[in-house]
């Protein structure tokens, strides 16, 4: 097992408390049932990590937070949860655009025009892509 | 016959001082459908947050917005002190309570006084106003700044408050809640205003939850979720109570905002009586390194900061959800059913900070 990398101070990384890896094929039935148990969605993240993307859904039960957390191979079509909650439609318009993470199936789908325009910058929040490097 | 149309609620309207747009789809004059339109003002600060040094983006998020930066700069260093492993002397953890609370005053006022101003009511807007200018004295008084205040660092506060300035915010808060007990009977009682707002809007608990609601539009709803109730800086040790009402229309959520001007006042005061004597910072040493959420409560609600860090001085991924963000779904759900007449006082009823939404 590789070791841990260590902080400058000899200290692990920190890691997010509560957070559950999930495969992507169980995301949309975690997230029912986040949805059942009562949890308010609180919003999604997307990290760039290389060839993958790594996505966190954040949830909140009264002061308690949760986190599910998938890692899926960049251009792997990506369920959306807005299906399940609403709310969850700008956050996914927004990290489709800024990203590419194709998402499929939001309920209110901006087609790439909720934050970007034509002739504009594509994916800026990718590492490689940045809209000043061209 | 119903006659159905699409007309655009915005960019520019008289109840926005920011750019957000509504299309409405109306039946007569019944909303049907809203969907929400932004971008028209992004500033791509998380980007920008993974390109400065995880120092320099105190100065970043608190640019974020000029209504709630203290609060911003609070939620990003609490962030990094987690990833640096940071514990903040207990006289910084008071003194960003009183700044926080001061905020969340001025913030208010500044909503209860647009409230007003969108009744044609310029006189109680004036008022608000008057009274949050002595807010905004209280920050030039004590740090030097009178909107971006610059005092939450990573470790602590960059500024101590002394006995004279303490002194001078508790009697300058006498003046302000007399003000304020003025101004807050004629929003709360006047029947032109309750006429405009009693019914109006109306989210239920139910829907708040579901549509991921924070701040004044949950808590007017009758859900008691507060991130204060967590602890973050000294609020375990003062304790809190989530202000609530029940009603979800857009009078129970003007009377949370105003009830939280008074739970303010008694915070402030009771972080002055209490605010213990040492340090006001600790010199944070190495890098941050790892993942961590951060979470505090502006004026506006739930502010949820995500950072990763691999060691270096820049971030990872600096990942910044803001209430406005988060309450923009539950006033899509809000409008369907209201007169058009009535959607701008609805829209303002969240209390709309798009500076915040356009991060």
């Amino acid at each position: 097992m590789p070791e841990t990398p260590k902080h400058e101070g000899g200290r692990p990384p920190v890691q997010v408390d509560n957070v559950e890896t999930v495969l992507l094929t169980d995301l949309t039935a975690r997230v029912q049932a986040a949805h059942e148990q009562g949890l308010r969605f609180v919003t999604a993240t997307c990290l760039d990590a290389g060839d993958d993307y790594e996505l966190y859904y954040h949830f909140a039960h009264g002061a308690a937070l949760s986190h599910l957390h998938v890692r899926v191979k960049k251009g792997t079509p990506v369920p959306s949860i807005s299906g399940i909650y609403m709310c969850a439609f700008l956050v996914e318009n927004e990290i489709k655009e800024l990203f590419g993470v194709p998402i499929t199936d939001i309920v209110i789908d901006y087609k790439g025009h909720l934050l970007l325009t034509d002739g504009g910058p594509t994916t800026p929040m990718l590492k490689r892509q940045s809209p000043t490097s061209s | 016959m119903a006659r159905r149309t699409t007309i655009p609620f915005g960019p520019q309207h008289p109840v926005l001082p920011e750019p957000i747009q509504l299309k409405l789809t109306l039946d007569n004059e019944t909303v049907v459908e809203a969907i929400p339109h932004i971008g028209y003002v992004h500033r791509g600060v998380e980007k920008a947050g993974e390109r400065m040094d995880f120092g320099q983006n105190v100065f970043l998020v608190e640019r974020i917005c000029g209504i709630c930066s203290f609060i911003h700069a609070l939620c990003y260093c609490q962030g990094i002190e987690k990833l640096m492993d940071v514990e903040v002397p207990p006289r910084a953890r008071y003194l960003r309570v009183i700044w926080s609370e001061l905020h969340r005053m001025q913030s208010h006022h500044l909503w209860l006084g647009l409230l007003a101003d969108a009744f044609g009511y310029e006189s109680l807007f004036m008022q608000f106003w008057r009274n949050r200018e002595r807010l905004m004295d209280i920050f030039e008084r004590t740090a030097g700044s009178r909107v971006i205040i610059s005092t939450c660092a990573i470790g602590g506060v960059r500024r101590d408050i002394s006995p004279e300035n303490l002194q001078y915010i508790l009697d300058e808060l006498v003046v302000i809640q007399k003000t304020l007990d003025d101004a807050v009977d004629v929003v709360l009682n006047d029947r032109t205003i309750r006429a405009r707002t009693v019914g109006k809007g109306v989210l239920t608990a139910k829907q708040a939850l579901e549509l991921g609601a924070v701040g004044p539009v949950l808590r007017g709803s009758g859900v008691a979720v507060d991130a204060r109730t967590e602890g973050f800086a000294a609020y375990g040790e003062l304790g809190i109570e989530p202000v609530t009402e029940e009603a979800g229309d857009s009078y129970a959520r003007t009377k949370v905002r105003a009830r939280e001007c008074y739970q303010s006042l008694d915070l402030v005061r009771r972080a002055i009586e209490r605010l213990p004597d040492g340090d006001i910072a600790v010199r944070p040493r190495g890098r941050p390194d790892g993942r961590t959420v951060s979470r505090v409560e502006q004026p506006r609600g739930e502010l949820f900061y995500f950072m990763g860090a691999d060691g270096s001085a820049r971030l990872d991924r600096l990942r910044i959800r803001t209430p406005t963000f988060a309450n923009v779904p539950p006033l899509v759900a809000m409008l369907p059913g209201c007169e058009m007449a009535d959607v701008p006082v609805i829209t303002l009823s969240i209390d709309p900070c798009i500076s915040c939404t356009e991060r």
